[in-house]
């Protein structure tokens, strides 16, 4: 029993970090695209600005959900936690997708 | 050292797109093989792991200085400048939803008697699943653009 509350306590704090570090990753690349001195930091700061966007999301993800998870109160499943993680991944994807397909086709630099 | 990393990327992402496959097969089964399912799950995010490092170490120390100036001059410039940017952003969010899946696949109790919880669960396995194989898909084009 208290080996499956820590796993739906982690499952919940997880769940939260994983969403705000997808949404990291969508915000931080297309702002990056169009800020260059934010892309010019991270490739600086990480050797390239992939992997300091790969970095920050995992340090995202992993710390503040293990955090998240051993602060977390409820023992419930969150579902619907889990259901606004899946749909920020599916706008991020489409975000992601439609900004790089505007910028190739549709914008003249 | 570079091919080796090249070769690892491309056989660890298909284990993982198989892998994750495999984890939406199991889900949806009336009664669930809980151990077969913490199995694939675990692989797909093991492996989607690896295949990002190898991959990445491919992609950091030689394609942008190497590969991505033959494409963007080449006859299909999009191959980089929408399959590659896409591909290898979204690779980023794989990691975290498939470790999801993996931790969520170690409470089969509730996984078998809470279906909303199932759901969402599925949800995030065929997310992992066509993202994983869009990506696959996605290195085979980047792969043609440079011929």
């Amino acid at each position: 029993m208290q080996a499956r509350n820590l796993r739906t306590k982690l499952l919940s704090g997880l769940a939260i970090s994983g969403t705000l570090s997808v949404l990291f990753v969508t915000v931080v690349t297309i702002a990056a695209e169009l800020y260059p001195p934010l892309k010019n930091w991270l490739a600086s700061t990480f050797t390239h600005h992939w992997v300091g966007k790969g970095v920050i999301a995992m340090a995202i993800f992993f710390l503040l959900g293990l955090l998240l998870g051993f602060l977390w109160r409820s023992e419930r499943i969150p579902t619907g936690l889990l259901m606004i993680c899946a749909w920020v991944a599916i706008l991020g994807t489409v975000a992601i997708s439609g900004f790089y397909v505007y910028e190739a086709f549709f914008v003249t630099h | 050292m570079l091919t080796l990393a090249l070769i690892l990327h491309v056989i660890l992402g298909l284990i993982a797109v198989g892998a994750s496959y495999a984890a939406v097969m199991l889900l949806l089964k009336r009664t669930i093989a809980s151990r077969w399912l913490t199995w694939s799950a675990g692989t797909a995010f093991l492996a989607y792991l690896l295949s990002w490092l190898t991959g990445g170490y491919y992609y950091v120390v030689y394609y942008g200085f190497s590969v991505k100036p033959i494409i963007k001059a080449g006859a299909y410039p999009w191959a980089h400048g929408v399959v590659m940017e896409v591909k290898e952003h979204i690779f980023l969010f794989l990691p975290v939803l498939a470790f999801l899946v993996f931790l969520a696949t170690l409470l089969p109790h509730e996984l078998e008697t809470d279906s909303m919880f199932r759901r969402s669960i599925l949800l995030l396995s065929v997310i992992v699943f066509v993202l994983g194989l869009a990506i696959a898909l996605g290195g085979i084009i980047v792969s043609g653009a440079v011929r």
